[in-house]
């Protein structure tokens, strides 16, 4: 991988990409092995980019499927090796990075959810359209906006009077 | 008042504290782990095999009424299974340090190293021992005196010959065996190492 490509094509969405990589991960090994794979995949199929939409919806697209791919190898191998995590009801125990309280907790709700509308409701807070929503995850447009409420609506009841 | 998940959101990373990027070198820490112990537990499964084996083969030449031949073979399959326990040892004695790359390319050449060094062996080693065991199976019979029977410079090129043919099967049977337990996991971790190679040219 070039720096060249690395500064113009990955640094300005680095963001983008450690919010999606901080969704589907609970450790900070995890998280940059998916950081790092992601990156890779940027880079190796920078090709295939054909610039019909944005350069951010390509790279939010490969962060979703990145992650998706290493979270179901992830659950593979934990099944084979019966080691499944544990999982808190508590949202204030898992490992999080954030410093500000709200933003974990929120975090900590995200990661309950299913991972479709994990990515769902990801790219709706960076504030995706729905048109590209539906593009990204490849879902029909007339039903983001349904599962978007429906999503909203499950979080607010995990974060139930937690954030104020 | 209750804040939205929006807002919530947008304020929590309005502040670059929350975006902290990692820099992309030497991240590489769980998928290695995993191929590494994969490799390490597919060699003690391979090693151990041995074991019955060497019981196996001792036992079926007892049953043949070829003791010694037996107890020689057994003990020529223990060998080799210590031996490998010890080359082994020494993969598992090189610890993750906090260079990944450094430790993959580092464990990558033991590898290699230690095939290099089996090929030899069994190239070599097969003929000097197998040598003894066919003297084992076939003396005091017809075939040995036959042997014994032929002029010096026959006895050599049957000997010979069968040397370049043990030696031919001991290393093929190695690299057939070797690919089959061995390959795909060798050619992800050179997948990994390239992949890193790459990833460090953007730092």
């Amino acid at each position: 991988m070039s720096k060249d490509f690395y500064k113009q094509f990955i640094l300005p969405y680095a963001g983008i990409i450690v919010k999606i990589c901080r969704a589907y991960t609970d450790s900070e090994e995890d998280f940059q092995d998916y950081y790092q794979e992601t990156c890779l995949q940027l880079w190796k199929s920078r090709n295939n980019f054909k610039g019909n939409s944005k350069w951010s919806t390509w790279v939010y697209r490969i962060s979703l499927n990145v992650s998706l791919s290493l979270l179901r190898k992830d659950k593979k191998i934990n099944k084979n090796s019966n080691e499944l995590p544990e999982i808190s009801g508590d949202l204030h125990s898992e490992e999080n990075p954030f410093n500000s309280e709200s933003l974990k907790l929120l975090y900590s709700a995200i990661k309950k959810l299913s991972e479709a509308d994990r990515a769902i409701i990801l790219l709706y807070l960076e504030e995706n359209s729905y048109r590209e929503i539906a593009e990204i995850t490849g879902l029909s447009s007339n039903n983001i906006g349904v599962k978007i409420t429906r999503i909203k609506k499950k979080l607010k009841e995990l974060l139930d009077g937690k954030i104020y | 008042m209750e804040r939205s998940i929006e807002n919530i959101w947008k304020e929590g990373f309005e502040s670059d504290d929350n975006i902290q990027i990692p820099v992309v070198q030497d991240l590489y820490r769980k998928k290695p782990k995993l191929i590494i112990e994969r490799i390490k537990s597919s060699s003690r499964i391979d090693n151990i095999s041995l074991v019955p084996m060497a019981v196996i083969l001792a036992g079926v030449f007892i049953f043949m009424e070829k003791p010694v031949l037996g107890i020689y073979v057994g003990i020529l399959i223990l060998l080799l299974f210590l031996l490998n326990r010890r080359k082994l040892k020494q993969l598992e004695d090189l610890k993750l340090s906090a260079n990944t790359y450094l430790y993959l390319t580092n464990y990558y050449s033991k590898i290699k190293g230690l095939q290099k060094y089996y090929t030899i062996l069994l190239g070599i080693g097969l003929p000097v021992l197998i040598l003894p065991g066919y003297y084992l199976y076939f003396r005091e019979t017809l075939v040995l005196s036959t042997f014994d029977g032929m002029m010096l410079q026959y006895q050599i090129l049957v000997v010979t010959i069968l040397s370049i043919v043990l030696s031919a099967i001991g290393v093929l049977s190695y690299r057939i065996s070797t690919h089959l337990i061995y390959s795909k996991l060798l050619t992800r971790l050179e997948e990994i190492i390239k992949d890193m190679e790459e990833l460090m040219k953007a730092n």
